[in-house]
């Protein structure tokens, strides 16, 4: 019984190494957005995102908080601008949530 | 989340969403539009030969040009945002921006040759002269240009304007010049000017001036 218990928590085990940061939704599609360009303003990625600010700036906030993205407070012009962008902490996260997702989903098979 | 997600797909996305604002469609439309303009305003102004074609065209490709800037920079950056896409896109912007200096280069050659007197001595069934003309300022630049801003519309705009030299043949005898010209480079240019305008009013019905950003609950103060 005790060896069952155990070889069902080996297989578990991959989903509770997924960074649960990034496993939410929201910040999985921000973290994708800012991944696939250099930098974004916080207007272009409320655009693409469809999140109202509120949402989008709490999401960040704990990004920002984990280190994943780097957030820039600027003036162009006279308007304010922020800037963000993935860390290389953020760009490094993502990609091994990419490749644990991916291994996590590959082993999900219809037996 | 039925489906994965593409991050390339996603990308794509991000980047055609710059091009939603028609303003590239105005752009190329309105330098278009002037090749069949030039030939009406020079005739309406009484100019002097040449300065008949220069002064007109040079006006017609600041206008469009100051269209696309300004539109930009006032009109489509403060609804849409700002974003900066990745070494990929930056590799192919340089590029574009070599081979638009080397076009523009190519066209100036092109442009003084005629006077030069060169071209006297230079036999080409004329049909082939204005094919050749028709792809090598329009279609070929054009398709290029599709191709390093992964603009399709500009692909089918290419084929337009590069088939314009050989209707203004066509209707030369019909209606003689400079109306055939007018015509015809007034009518492709026209019509994508439509496309652009069509493209700018769904734009800004899409992205209607956004209230400023409002991060972490504060609304950020402008300065002045």
């Amino acid at each position: 019984m005790a060896k069952k218990k155990i070889e069902s928590d080996d297989f578990i085990q991959p989903l509770g190494d997924i960074d649960k940061i990034i496993h939410e939704p929201a910040r999985l599609m921000i973290m994708s957005y800012l991944y696939v360009v250099e930098s974004a303003d916080f207007i272009f990625l409320r655009n693409q995102t469809g999140l109202t600010d509120g949402n989008l700036s709490s999401h960040l906030s704990k990004l920002e908080s984990a280190g994943y993205v780097d957030i820039e407070k600027r003036f162009k012009g006279k308007k304010p601008q922020t800037l963000l962008k993935l860390s290389r902490e953020g760009r490094e996260a993502f990609e091994l949530y990419r490749k644990k997702m991916e291994q996590v989903l590959g082993g999900l098979s219809q037996k | 989340m039925s489906e994965g997600i593409d991050l390339k797909a996603l990308e794509k996305k991000a980047y055609r969403s710059v091009f939603n604002d028609g303003l590239w469609d105005l752009f190329i439309g309105l330098i278009i539009l002037t090749m069949g303009l030039s030939a009406l305003f020079g005739i309406l102004f009484n100019l002097p030969e040449l300065w008949d074609i220069i002064i007109p065209s040079l006006v017609g490709n600041i206008i469009a040009f100051l269209v696309f800037y300004l539109g930009k920079k006032f009109i489509t950056i403060p609804r849409i945002g700002f974003v900066k896409f990745g070494p990929k896109r930056k590799s192919k912007q340089l590029k574009l921006k070599i081979f638009l200096f080397v076009v523009f280069i190519v066209n100036i050659v092109l442009f003084i040759l005629p006077f030069t007197g060169i071209t006297d001595y230079i036999q080409i069934e004329p049909l082939f002269l204005i094919l050749i003309l028709g792809i090598g300022i329009f279609t070929i630049p054009f398709c290029v240009v599709a191709y390093f801003l992964d603009f399709t519309r500009l692909y089918y705009y290419a084929f337009f304007a590069g088939i314009g030299f050989f209707l203004t043949n066509l209707l030369s005898p019909i209606l003689g010049a400079p109306l055939d010209t007018i015509l015809t480079f007034g009518l492709i240019g026209g019509v994508i000017v439509v496309i652009g305008l069509y493209y700018f009013t769904r734009f800004l019905k899409k992205y209607p001036l956004q209230k400023e950003e409002v991060f972490n609950g504060k609304k950020e103060n402008r300065i002045g």
